[in-house]
C-alpha cells in the first residue's frame, strides 16, 4: 500500500500547485522532495500528466523511490534527468536543434545537447508536441541549473506554462563547467518565490536537535566570515576534534562502533585522498566513484596502451589501487617478476596462491579473458578485500565486453561507457559505509557523517552540503579550529 | 487529423503512385476509368491505418505477383490528436510536410509536421508498421524506427464502408458501434451483461444507456440519409452461430442486417461518425453502390460537410454523383502499366459546366466532345455500329473508355476539348467547319495533344455529306429525315415547304415535279448542282437532324449510303474511328484482367476478425 498523504502536506502542495508557476526555497532535510512527491501524487490523481525533471542521478533515484512510495506509477509521472531529457528531446531532431547526438551520447557534450533541445523545444512543432505530453513539469535541485539548462527549463515552460522548481541557492555547487544563473533575478523573476515554512524533517526520528542546529543556526552562518569550531557549543552528536598530533583520529571516527544498519560517510576533498584513505581501512568502507568514472578510464586507457606482455602487472597493480591486504606482495620482488614479465615460480605468499597463481596464468596466457578470470580468482586470496569495488567491477565488466567482442581491445572505453550508464539509470549500489567527496553524495543522506578534514571545506555551499548530509551525528575533524569561510564560485571554476 | 500525402509501391495494380493531397479540401471523390486503380488507394490507405492487430496479405498483393519487392505503403497524416502528438507516442519521430507535400525529416517553419506511417510487407507476407522518416540533411540514420501499433492506428481511425460494414452494426470490442459505447460507459461490463442477459431475455434485458444510444445512431443515421426509422435499438441477431450470442441494431423487429445494401451502409457510415467524433477518415469505395440516385445525393451533401468527417474519400462511377459535385471534388486516376498518376482537376470554373451537363465525361479515359446534337448522335450511331465488330483482338470503345458528349456549340466545344485536354484526358473532337471563329481555334486543340475530326472545305455536315449524293441520294436523305421527324404524316408536307422557300420547286404533277424527290427536280430545270445546295441548306436551316436521334439516323444514312463510302466523308469517318480506337499505351492494362479484379474479392471479403473476439468472451 503506497503512503497517504497528510492533510499538511497534501495542503502544502495543493498550495504549490496553485501558485505555479512558481518555486519553492527549502533548506536541505526539509522534506523537499516529500513535497515534490507530494505535488506529484496530487497531481496524478487530477488526471494530470507531469514531468518531473533534476540534476543528477542520485537525485533521479531519490525521486523515484519517494514517487514509489506515494503509489505514482511511471505512467502518470515521467522521471529523468535534465540531461537525458534534453538528449531525449535532441536527438530525433538534429536539424532543429543542430546537435546531432551519437549513439552513445558524449558527456563532455552535455551542454551542446542542451542546447540543442533547447532550439528544438522553441520550435512551434516541437512546442505542440510537449504540450501534448505533459499539463505539469517539476525541476527539482533548480540551483544546480546552469544558465544553459535554465534556458532549457524556460523553453519548456513556453510550452508547458505548469512548471514548479525547487531548490535551495545554499547548495548550489556544480557550478563548475558553466555560468548558474542568478536566482534573485532570473529564477524568481520565471518562477515566484512560493513561501512554505520549511521544516528540519529529515531529522524527526533521529536527531531534532541536530535538524534545528543545521536549520538555524549553520544557515545563518553561512556566508563568507571566519568560522569557529574549538569551544563552540554545539548540540548533541556534533562534535568537533582537533587531529594535530592525533594522526589516527580519522581511523578510530570510521571505526567507531555504531549498529550496522546506520550508515556512514566519510567526506574527504579529493578522490586520490578518498582512495588512499580507503585502502588504509581495509576496505570496510567502499569508495564512491563520481559517473564518469575518471579512474576507471585512466586504468583502462593503460590497458589499451599495454601489450599483452605487461597484461600480468596491470593487473597486480589495480589490485595495488583497488584492494587492502595485499601487503604481503610486495613491490621490489612480486611486482618486479611481473615487471620483467616473469612467474611467481619459486616465490611463497601464504594466502596469496590465488592471486599469484592468477597472474602467473596472464604471464603464461596474456588474454582479455583470463584477465576476466583473474579478477575473479586472485579475490578469494585469503586477506585481500576490496575497497574500491565499484571501480573493479565495472573495469571487469568493460574488459567482459571486450572479449565478447572478439577480443578488441578498441572498444574498452565504450563498454565502460555502458556500465557507468547503468549507473546513471539504475542508480548506485547500495553502500553502508561510503568515502566520497561532497560533490557526488549532494542529495543523499546518512546516519553518520565524518568530515575528514574541515579545512578542506571552506566555501560556503561545499560546506553546508558537507554538513546537511547527516542524520544523527557529524564528526568534524580538522588541523584547524578555525576556517575562513569563501564563496562558492557559481561560475567556471578552475 | 488529416492525410496530406499517399505513396504506394508494388501493392496490387499499382507498382508506383505518389499523390499529394491539396490542403485545402477535404472530400476526395476518385475518378477514372475502370482499372485505374481507384480502389487500391482506398484499400492502401485502409490497410496501413488499420486498427487490426494484422491483415492477410498474400501473394497476389504484390503487383504482378513478384514477391521480391516489399509492398510499401506510406501515409503522411497531420494534425494529430495530442496522444499521438505525445512524446510517448511519435512525438520524438515527426517528420515535416510542405504545402506541396514535399516531406523532410523534421518539421521547421516552412513545414506541418506529421507522422508517416508506413506499411511494409516483404515476402513473408507478414506486415509490419513503423514511422517512416526522410533521411536528415547529415545523412545520418535515425536507428530502428518506432513501430506504430493497432493502438496508436486506432487513433487515427481510418474506416471504410464496405461488404463488412454488418460487424459495425453489430455490438463488439471493435465495431464502431462498440466503440461509441466505450466511450460512455464501461463497455466491458455493459456488453457482457448485455450479451448475457440478451442469451436470456432478449431485447427487454438491455440497458437503459444501450437503448439511448441506439435513438442517437437513429437520429445520425437519418441525418445521413437512410431509411426512416420506426424504433431503432439493441437486439439479440440469431442469425448468427457465434456462441457469445449479438447484440445488434434493429428496427423494431428488423434487424438492420435485413435492411438494403445502402441503408447498411448509410448506417455503417453515422456509427463511425458518431464513435470518432468527426475525427475519422472515410473510405467509400462506389459510393452510389445500392442508393437511389435521391439518397445518393444526399449522402454525397452529407459528406461534403466539413464537420462530418477530416476527410472523405469516395470512388464513384456515378455520373449522377459527379453532377452534384464540383471539379475541386475530383480526383483523377490515370493508371499506366503500373504506374498511376493521382491528379485533382482543380478548379477551372468552365469544368463545372461540362460536369453538369455530362458528368460521364470524367468518368472516361477518351472523350469525344461533338459539336451539336448531330455530330453526337452521329458518333453514337457510329459507335454502336463499329462496336459489333467481332474480329480477334478488337476492342470496343467502351472498353477502351471512351465516352462520347455533347459539346456546347462550336467555340463551346471547343472551350470544353481544349479544358479536358489540360487535366489530361484523350480528347477527340467532332465539328462543323463552317464557322470561322471555331475554325479559328482548332490549331489550339491539336497543339495540346487533341485529334480534330471536320469536313474538308469550312462547310456544315450536312453539306459535307450532300455533296457527295446524287439526286436519288439527296431523296433518301430528305426520306432519312422524315423518318425521324416528330410527325412523319405530315413532314412531307412540311419539308416541301421548307424546300420550296429556299428554291426547290413547287409540286407540278404535270410535270412530274415533286418537291422531296429530287431526282424530279430535273424537270423542273434545278440540276443535281444546285439541287444539292438547296437540300443542304434546308437540312442545315431547317434543322432536320438537330437532335440526338436525328443525328443517330444522319449517323446510319451515311454508314449505309455507298456514295458516302469513299471520298471526303468516309476519309473524316474513318479518321473519326480511328481516333476514337485508338489503343492508348496502357492498352495490356485493358486487355488482361488486373490483378486487383482477380484477388480484390478473395481478400476483401474475408470476415473482419473482430467477430470471435465479442466483449464478455
Amino acid at each position: 500500500m503506497p503512503d497517504e498523504l497528510s492533510d499538511a502536506l497534501r495542503a502544502d502542495a495543493e498550495g504549490f500547485i496553485a501558485t505555479l508557476p512558481a518555486s519553492v526555497t527549502m533548506p536541505a532535510g526539509a522534506g523537499k522532495t516529500h513535497l515534490l512527491a507530494a505535488t506529484a501524487r496530487v497531481l496524478a490523481d487530477a488526471g494530470a500528466k507531469v514531468l518531473v525533471l533534476t540534476h543528477t542521478h542520485a537525485g533521479l533515484h531519490a525521486i523515484r523511490g519517494r514517487l514509489k512510495r506515494f503509489g505514482v506509477s511511471t505512467a502518470q509521472c515521467q522521471v529523468s534527468t535534465i540531461t537525458s531529457f534534453a538528449i531525449a528531446m535532441a536527438r530525433p531532431y538534429p536539424t532543429l536543434g543542430g546537435v546531432r547526438v551519437p549513439a552513445t551520447p558524449d558527456m563532455d557534450d552535455a551542454t551542446l545537447y542542451v542546447a540543442g533541445a533547447t532550439a528544438v523545444a522553441t520550435s512551434e512543432h516541437i512546442r505542440k508536441v510537449l504540450a501534448a505530453s505533459y499539463t505539469h513539469v517539476l525541476v527539482d535541485e533548480y540551483q544546480d541549473c546552469s544558465e544553459g539548462q535554465h534556458a532549457f527549463v524556460l523553453s519548456i515552460k513556453a510550452a508547458v506554462s505548469q512548471v514548479g522548481v525547487l531548490g535551495d541557492p545554499l547548495q548550489a555547487i556544480f557550478g563548475f563547467k558553466e555560468q548558474l544563473p542568478d536566482w534573485e533575478r532570473e529564477v524568481l523573476t520565471e518562477f515566484p518565490d512560493h513561501l512554505i515554512d520549511p521544516q528540519p524533517r529529515r531529522w524527526d526520528d533521529h536527531n531534532q536537535a541536530l535538524g534545528a542546529w543545521l536549520h538555524g543556526t549553520v544557515r545563518k552562518a553561512m556566508h563568507p566570515r571566519s568560522l569557529k569550531f574549538a569551544g563552540v557549543k554545539f548540540p548533541d552528536g556534533v562534535t568537533f576534534r582537533n587531529t594535530v598530533g592525533d594522526y589516527p583520529a580519522i581511523f578510530s571516527e570510521a571505526r567507531r562502533d555504531r549498529p550496522k544498519s546506520e550508515s556512514v560517510l566519510i567526506i574527504t576533498a579529493r578522490a586520490s585522498s578518498a582512495r588512499t584513505l580507503a585502502g588504509r581501512l581495509g576496505g570496510s568502507f567502499k569508495m564512491m566513484e563520481e559517473v564518469a568514472g575518471n579512474f576507471m578510464v585512466k586504468a583502462l586507457e593503460a590497458l589499451v596502451a599495454a601489450e599483452p606482455d605487461a597484461y600480468a602487472l596491470w593487473l597486480f597493480d589495480l589490485m595495488k589501487a583497488c584492494a587492502c591486504g595485499h601487503a604481503g606482495l610486495d613491490k621490489n620482488t612480486v611486482r618486479k617478476r611481473y615487471v620483467e614479465n616473469r612467474s611467481s615460480a619459486g616465490l611463497t605468499r601464504a594466502g596469496f596462491e590465488p592471486a599469484l597463481a592468477a597472474f602467473d596464468r596472464l604471464v603464461a596466457e596474456p588474454t582479455l579473458a583470463n584477465l576476466v578470470l583473474g579478477m575473479d580468482q586472485l579475490l578469494t586470496s585469503r586477506g585481500l578485500a576490496l575497497h574500491s569495488s565499484e571501480a573493479w567491477l565495472d573495469i571487469q565488466a568493460a574488459i567482459r565486453g571486450a572479449v565478447a567482442a572478439g577480443d578488441d581491445k578498441s572498444v574498452l572505453l565504450d563498454e565502460l561507457a555502458k556500465a557507468r550508464e547503468n549507473v546513471r539509470h539504475t542508480g548506485r549500489r547500495n553502500r553502508n559505509r561510503v568515502i566520497s567527496r561532497t560533490l557526488l553524495v549532494k542529495g543523499l543522506e546518512f546516519d553518520h557523517v565524518v568530515i575528514a578534514d574541515i579545512a578542506d571545506h571552506t566555501e560556503v555551499h561545499d560546506l553546508y552540503v558537507a554538513l546537511t548530509r547527516a542524520r544523527k551525528t557529524i564528526t568534524i575533524l580538522g588541523t584547524k579550529d578555525e576556517i575562513e569561510l569563501k564563496p562558492s564560485p557559481n561560475g567556471p571554476k578552475k | 487529423m488529416r492525410i496530406r500525402r499517399l505513396d504506394i509501391e508494388h501493392f496490387r495494380g499499382i507498382d508506383s503512385a505518389s499523390w499529394r493531397l491539396p490542403t485545402e479540401h477535404t472530400f476526395f471523390t476518385l475518378i477514372g476509368p475502370g482499372d485505374s486503380t481507384k480502389s487500391t488507394i482506398l484499400t492502401a490507405v485502409e490497410r496501413a491505418l488499420t486498427d487490426r492487430t494484422t491483415v492477410t496479405f498474400q501473394d497476389t498483393d504484390f503487383h504482378g505477383g513478384d514477391i521480391s519487392e516489399p509492398i510499401r505503403i506510406r501515409v503522411a497524416v497531420a494534425e494529430l490528436p495530442d496522444e499521438l502528438l505525445a512524446l510517448d507516442a511519435f512525438g520524438a519521430f515527426l517528420a515535416g510536410i510542405d504545402a506541396d507535400g514535399n516531406w523532410v525529416h523534421e518539421p521547421d517553419e516552412d513545414h506541418e509536421s506529421c507522422v508517416i506511417v508506413e506499411l511494409l510487407v516483404d515476402a513473408d507476407l507478414e506486415p509490419i508498421w513503423q514511422a517512416f522518416r526522410p533521411p536528415a540533411d547529415d545523412g545520418e540514420d535515425d536507428g530502428d524506427p518506432p513501430s506504430i501499433r493497432a493502438k496508436h492506428r486506432a487513433r487515427i481511425t481510418a474506416f471504410r464502408i464496405d461488404e463488412r460494414v454488418d460487424a459495425h452494426l453489430r455490438w463488439s470490442r471493435m465495431s464502431a458501434l462498440g466503440k461509441l459505447t466505450s466511450r460512455r460507459e464501461d463497455t466491458k461490463e455493459t456488453l457482457t451483461a448485455a450479451n448475457r442477459a440478451a442469451r436470456v431475455a432478449a431485447a427487454e434485458a438491455v440497458s437503459p444507456g444501450l437503448k439511448e444510444l441506439a435513438k442517437e445512431v437513429q437520429s445520425t443515421v437519418q441525418q445521413i440519409g437512410s431509411a426512416e426509422f420506426a424504433d431503432l435499438k439493441p437486439g439479440l441477431d440469431v442469425s448468427l452461430t457465434n456462441a457469445q450470442g449479438n447484440l445488434a441494431l434493429f428496427d423494431g423487429d428488423i434487424p438492420l442486417m435485413n435492411f438494403g445494401l445502402g441503408t447498411r451502409r448509410l448506417a455503417g457510415a453515422a456509427t463511425q461518425q458518431l464513435a470518432n467524433g468527426g475525427a475519422s477518415v472515410l473510405l467509400v469505395d462506389e459510393v452510389e453502390y445500392g442508393l437511389e440516385p435521391h439518397r445518393l445525393v444526399h449522402l454525397l451533401t452529407y459528406l461534403r460537410n466539413k464537420d462530418a468527417f477530416s476527410q472523405v474519400f469516395v470512388t464513384t462511377h456515378s455520373p449522377t454523383a459527379l453532377q452534384h459535385l464540383d471539379p475541386e471534388d475530383l480526383v483523377m486516376v490515370r493508371c499506366t502499366s503500373g504506374a498511376t498518376d493521382v491528379r485533382s482537376l482543380g478548379d477551372p470554373l468552365s469544368l463545372r459546366a461540362v460536369i453538369k451537363s455530362s458528368p460521364e465525361a470524367f468518368l472516361s479515359r477518351r472523350v469525344v466532345v461533338n459539336e451539336g446534337k448531330t455530330e453526337y448522335g452521329m458518333v453514337l450511331h457510329f459507335t454502336d455500329t463499329w462496336n459489333t465488330d467481332t474480329s480477334e483482338g478488337f476492342v470496343s470503345s467502351a472498353a477502351l473508355g471512351v465516352v462520347a458528349i455533347e459539346g456546347d456549340g462550336g467555340t463551346g466545344s471547343v472551350k470544353w476539348a481544349t479544358e479536358l485536354l489540360e487535366v489530361e484526358y484523350d480528347v477527340v473532337l467532332f465539328v462543323d467547319s463552317d464557322d470561322a471563329n471555331t475554325n479559328a481555334l482548332l490549331p489550339g486543340v491539336e497543339a495540346k495533344g487533341g485529334v480534330v475530326a471536320r469536313w474538308a472545305g469550312d462547310v456544315c455536315t450536312e453539306e459535307a455529306v450532300c455533296s457527295q449524293l446524287d439526286a436519288a441520294g439527296l431523296s433518301a436523305l430528305i426520306q432519312a429525315a422524315v423518318e425521324v421527324h416528330d410527325d412523319p404524316d405530315t413532314a412531307p408536307t412540311v419539308f416541301a415547304d421548307q424546300l420550296i422557300a429556299r428554291g426547290g420547286p413547287k409540286r407540278d404533277e404535270a410535270a412530274a415535279v415533286d418537291p422531296i424527290d429530287v431526282t424530279t427536280w430535273t424537270n423542273a430545270g434545278i440540276d443535281v448542282e444546285q439541287a444539292r445546295g438547296i437540300v443542304s441548306l434546308t437540312a442545315s436551316k431547317a434543322k432536320w437532324f438537330k437532335q440526338i436521334h436525328k443525328g443517330r439516323r444522319l449517323g446510319e444514312f451515311i454508314l449505309d449510303t455507298p456514295a458516302l463510302q469513299t471520298g471526303p466523308v468516309a476519309q473524316v469517318v474513318e479518321e473519326l474511328r480511328e481516333a476514337i480506337y485508338a489503343r492508348p499505351p496502357a492498352a495490356e492494362a485493358v486487355e488482361t484482367p488486373s490483378l486487383e479484379e482477380a484477388t480484390v474479392g478473395a481478400t476483401e471479403v474475408e470476415e473482419p476478425s473482430e467477430v470471435e473476439e465479442t466483449p464478455g468472451a
